[in-house]
């Protein structure tokens, strides 16, 4: 006869722990609960299998999650709008720092006489880049099977758009008006559009 | 249509993982538990549904489940909508007909 192993297997801890804030109290025990009986299930056959199923639901399901509190609660709908853009804001500064910046430096290091047209291209083009891949996720997280993308991207976007000003209008004045007013044009001009463009496709994928 | 179409499927028996599953085997469409209960809350604050909850099991977590069927405005609303496809589709694909003994 052969042994059977009666500890019944866990889910990823964390992904739990996200999934138990996302989810309304009504629902939470029973929609765990759900989550940890196909868990079980999937483990027999693969434990790295399961858990990745777990974390893949956990991702899927958050965006719906958020969007049904949202509906439900407007203190939550608030936090979780400045939430995002608090966290998105911290990825645009992080992206321009440790990607586009540092690929500029690199490329404009290994060139003798670096064209600084050029660079600075480069340089602007990873920037847009990465904000409309965050206005991206802000969709994907925001407006899921959202129908009425217009008529919220004002109120969803538009601390994101504003922080993105602020910062540009900062920089601006911290360095006591060594950026000339062009940088400054460019900098919010094309961001915000980046950010708006990026959300716009991520929200007519994820809701077609 | 389709949660509603499965909790008659599935009744008595219709909870989270089953009807997820039901889903996915009839319609090869990959379904979050996320988007199924956002859909649920839905269909129940219109009273097109009512739940129940069931025993806790050890492989739950020590959670229980909630069962789910159909209320009778569900079945009203879900035929209604069924008819309304059916005219619309009328004369442009073939609509699948039931035959009765």
């Amino acid at each position: 006869m052969a042994d059977h192993d009666h500890k019944i297997a866990s889910p990823p801890a964390l992904a739990e722990r996200l999934l138990a804030l996302a989810v309304t109290k009504h629902d939470r025990s029973i929609m765990l609960g759900d989550l940890h009986e196909e868990f079980v299930e999937r483990n027999k056959s693969s434990s790295m299998r399961a858990r990745s199923w777990y974390w893949r639901q956990v991702l899927l399901s958050t965006p719906h999650l958020m969007r049904q509190r949202m509906q439900q609660n407007t203190a939550f709908a608030v936090a979780a709008i400045l939430g995002i853009t608090v966290f998105s804001f911290v990825l645009i500064t992080l992206w321009d720092v440790y990607v586009a910046r540092t690929t500029a430096g690199f490329l404009a290091q290994q060139i003798v006489q670096p064209p600084l047209l050029m660079i600075r291209l480069i340089y602007f083009l990873l920037q847009l880049t990465g904000t409309a891949v965050v206005g991206g996720l802000i969709a994907r997280s925001l407006f899921s099977s959202d129908y009425t993308f217009r008529k919220n991207a004002l109120t969803r976007l538009g601390p994101t758009a504003l922080l993105l000003v602020a910062a540009a209008v900062v920089t601006w004045l911290s360095a006591g008006g060594n950026y000339p007013a062009s940088y400054l044009v460019l900098r919010v001009g094309l961001a915000i559009p980046a950010l708006v463009l990026g959300a716009l496709v991520a929200s007519r994928k994820v809701l077609h | 249509m389709l949660v509603l179409a499965a909790l008659i499927r599935l009744q008595p028996d219709a909870y989270g993982v089953a009807i997820r599953t039901e889903i996915e085997r009839k319609t090869s469409r990959s379904v979050s538990f996320g988007a199924l209960y956002a859909t649920l809350s839905r269909l129940e604050s219109k009273q097109y549904v009512e739940s129940r909850l069931g025993e806790t099991t050890p492989e739950r977590g020590g959670r229980a489940k909630r069962f789910y069927q159909i209320s009778t405005l569900g079945q009203t609303q879900l035929q209604k909508s069924v008819t309304e496809l059916g005219n619309l589709l009328e004369g442009i694909v073939p609509w699948p007909t039931t035959t009765t003994k």
